[in-house]
């Protein structure tokens, strides 16, 4: 298939503001494609060249990229950023240089769909040294050949901003229209395959192919998410009985095991192993199963206090690249498992968590203080459940889980399976998009935050205020340096970011507000942590502040 | 295969021109001689050299092969060898080539060879309505005097003249090149295009293997360098910049 098409589907969608009509236009389209692209093109669709959980990425940065433009068109980098200043999208000012490009080539070939998403693949491959220089090289060869239009959704893939408003779960509705086929059953399969390419060439097929998508060991499943509930009463009335469980102040682990081989898969499905070569020595241990996917939560117990160490320090060994052995020793993990996917074979999603829990506790045997199952216990008694709630907060955790316990596992999804309650008032996980360099004591560093919430269907961000405080200067230092390869452009002290640090924030109230494209502003913002751990498709979106906004406390009626 | 030369500038100047161009590329060792032809990534310039076995001291080849280089690496070890050195080239298969540097003592590097994926090249048929032959020097330093204010240099031509030209921030370069300074020249209507020095600063560095290069352009069509050796081929292609308002 011809870039060209696809390329001309994404303009269509770009000037389409109807999410209705955006996914007649994608469903229209993957009914035309043959099943030999239709994978990969799906996954272009959504802007996103490898799944998440794939170790693959470009990793073309926005200077490497602009390098690149330069290059071909002969136009100077710091004009290309000139102009992005001005225009504020890579897209169209590429689209722009191409128009009226100054270098002129040899001689063209046609890109097709193909060409493109293998050059990808290239781009990712090149390691070693000299592997900047290859991304570059692979990178000028699709650029050369294409049109400016083509250039535009090229080089906004590249950096992952597709800017058409088109998220997976449009591809995914589309996908069941054009296909005729229920949109839960493609859901489902979605949030175990976790690959749209392959639920769209399976959907093709027909819906039994569809259901026969399977979870896979080492494929990670979307973790199913807990709600916050207001009280502990509101939920023991709505369920009766139910488990309590810790609520343990830790991050998310997905641990999948066959035979000898371990591998850890983080909250937003990246393969952790490497990093986290300890609990794959205890899970080997404690593992009674030769096939399993578990889900749990990581703890670093801090030796001194008994308490749960800071989630940045967590954060710190997950994303640790060297000197692992050392960092293990001075910050310890402890694994609690709380739910099973699978196993031997066999899912374990459509079981009821009263019997994922027996599947649990005959699999793991605990090695103490290392690795065991989460601290449990069933009641319908509020006041037993109180009591269990304050010995986990006293144990320094964050809460307690109340589950149903006739509840299904529903990947990816939060439902009303199972709630947190926690005392601290609610936070929003907001996306940094913005930033301004900062003065005096602070020059050097990136200070105030520009903060987008995330609209689920377009998968866009929209700005929702600024936030500056909350931050230790360690914390700035270190956001300051995640943040800078993330530069798209800078407008005076102003710098623009990909969209892509999480961090949560804590505020006093929403606000409506008519100076952001949200619609919404906070009010005394301030950061509580970054979250590593999650990628910018799992902030909040906008949806959820809307929630937040209709069911707070207003000033007045707080203050009658 | 095995060949051996004495000349070694021939394959030091033409890679080191080559090298910065085209980052990797197939040479082709047949029984008449080594050819490559390689296109630079963003599709801007072509190479094409050949080097016959005369110009060779000894050259045994049984079999057609592909050796796969990545030209950096080629070029870095070919620059450890001196002018007076005596070099060899040989493989056994396209996965290692062995180069030897021999002189008061025998140096020898094995370089891994590379898989070229072969792409099919078309490139424009073109006719120039400029061809003029120059002593490589003239050009050399004309395309230096050209960097000192821009990326780009103009080649024009009239009836008597052939002048390259440089406008930047920073002034402006004007060469002129008259008709009876030329080897050959041959005009057949005014014209003029620009190149971007990068590109063409690299071509040059093969200018002390030829005793004259011949230019060949028009108006916003490609440019075409043809360095006259005996025993070598070594022709570049560049495409032109072209500012349209």
């Amino acid at each position: 298939m011809r870039y060209s098409e696809l390329a001309n589907v994404y303009e269509k969608l770009e000037f389409t503001p109807s999410k209705l009509e955006k996914t007649d236009i994608i469903s229209e389209f993957l009914k035309e494609t043959s099943e030999d692209v239709l994978e990969r093109l799906s996954m272009l669709l959504t802007g996103q060249v490898f799944p998440e959980w794939d170790e693959l990425e470009l990793g073309v940065g926005p200077s490497l990229l602009y390098d690149t433009i330069s290059f071909v068109t002969g136009v100077k980098p710091a004009e290309i950023k000139n102009l992005l200043a001005k225009e504020g999208d890579i897209g169209n000012v590429t689209e722009k240089i191409l128009k009226r490009k100054v270098q002129h080539i040899l001689f063209k070939k046609e890109l097709t769909v193909e060409q493109v998403y293998t050059s990808f693949g290239r781009i990712a491959r090149a390691y070693g040294s000299g592997s900047q220089n290859k991304k570059v090289k692979y990178l000028a060869e699709l650029l050369s050949n294409a049109s400016p239009k083509e250039a535009k959704y090229i080089v906004r893939t590249v950096l992952g901003e597709l800017r058409i408003g088109v998220a997976e779960g449009l591809v995914r509705d589309a996908i069941a229209k054009a296909f005729n086929i229920d949109v839960k059953i493609v859901g489902r399969a979605f949030m175990l395959a976790n690959h749209i390419g392959i639920v769209a060439k399976a959907a093709k097929t027909g819906k039994a192919a569809l259901e026969k998508i399977k979870i896979k060991v080492f494929i990670p499943i979307r973790p199913m998410l807990a709600q916050l509930a207001p009280d502990i009463q509101h939920v023991l009335k709505e369920l009766g009985e139910a488990a309590m469980e810790i609520k343990y102040d830790g991050a998310r682990v997905q641990i999948h095991k066959k035979g000898d081989e371990i591998k850890i898969y983080s909250r937003r499905l990246e393969n952790v192993t490497e990093a986290l070569p300890d609990i794959v020595k205890m899970a080997r241990k404690a593992i009674k199963a030769d096939e399993v996917i578990i889900d749990g939560e990581t703890v670093a117990i801090d030796t001194a206090t008994g308490k749960p160490r800071a989630f940045q320090e967590i954060m710190k060994r997950f994303r640790r690249k060297h000197d692992i052995a050392g960092m293990l020793e001075r910050i310890p993990f402890e694994t609690y498992i709380f739910d099973v996917m699978f196993i031997n074979g066999k899912e374990t999603i459509d079981m009821n968590f009263r019997e994922r829990r027996q599947v649990i506790e005959e699999v793991i045997k605990p090695v103490k203080g290392k690795f065991g199952t989460a601290e449990q216990i069933i009641t319908s008694d509020f006041e037993e459940a109180e009591k269990f709630y304050h010995y986990a907060l006293d144990k320094g955790h964050e809460g307690i889980m109340i589950k149903n316990l006739k509840a299904l596992y529903i990947p990816g999804a939060r439902v009303g399976y199972m709630y947190k309650i926690k005392p601290t008032m609610e936070t929003l996980d907001l996306v940094v998009i913005g930033a301004t360099w900062g003065t005096g004591k602070r020059s050097g560093w990136l200070g105030s935050y520009f903060l987008g919430v995330r609209d689920e269907s377009t998968g866009e961000f929209l700005p929702v205020g600024k936030v500056a405080t909350g931050l230790s200067e360690e914390q700035l230092k270190e956001l300051t340096s995640s943040l800078k390869p993330l530069i798209e452009y800078e407008e005076g002290q102003k710098v623009m970011l990909k969209p892509m640090l999480v961090v949560e924030v804590a505020y006093q109230e929403i606000q409506r507000s008519p100076n952001y494209e949200s619609g919404y502003a906070l009010r005394f913002p301030r950061v509580v942590r970054i979250r590593d751990d999650k990628s910018s498709r799992e902030a909040d979106t906008i949806d959820r502040l809307i929630s937040l906004y209709n069911h707070q406390a207003t000033s007045e009626n707080r203050e009658a | 295969m095995r060949a051996a030369l004495e000349e070694i500038k021939i394959l030091k100047s033409s890679i080191d021109a080559i090298s910065n161009i085209i980052d990797e590329a197939g040479i082709i060792v047949s029984k008449e001689g080594m050819t490559l032809r390689a296109m630079d990534p963003a599709h801007v310039a072509f190479v094409d050299l050949q080097i016959t076995k005369d110009a060779f001291s000894d050259y045994k080849v049984e079999e057609k092969l592909t050796l796969g280089l990545d030209l950096d690496r080629f070029n870095t070890i070919l620059k450890r060898a001196g002018s007076s050195d005596k070099l060899t080239l040989s493989a056994n298969d396209e996965t290692t080539m062995n180069i030897e540097i021999k002189n008061s003592s025998t140096r020898r590097f094995e370089l891994p060879l590379i898989d070229i994926s072969e792409e099919e090249i078309k490139l424009p048929s073109l006719d120039f309505p400029a061809e003029i032959e120059l002593d490589p020097k003239v050009l050399l330093e004309g395309i230096k005097d050209a960097e000192i204010v821009s990326d780009n240099i103009i080649f024009k031509v009239d009836e008597n003249n052939l002048y390259l030209e440089a406008k930047g921030d920073l002034g402006n370069v004007k060469v002129k090149v008259d008709k009876d300074k030329a080897i050959t020249f041959r005009v057949d209507s005014p014209c003029n295009s620009m190149f971007s020095i990068e590109y063409l600063k690299d071509m040059v560095k093969a200018s002390d293997i030829a005793k004259s290069v011949k230019v060949y352009f028009g108006k916003d069509i490609p440019l075409k360098l043809e360095f006259i050796a005996p025993e070598v081929r070594l022709n570049f292609l560049i495409a032109p910049r072209v500012e349209s308002e």
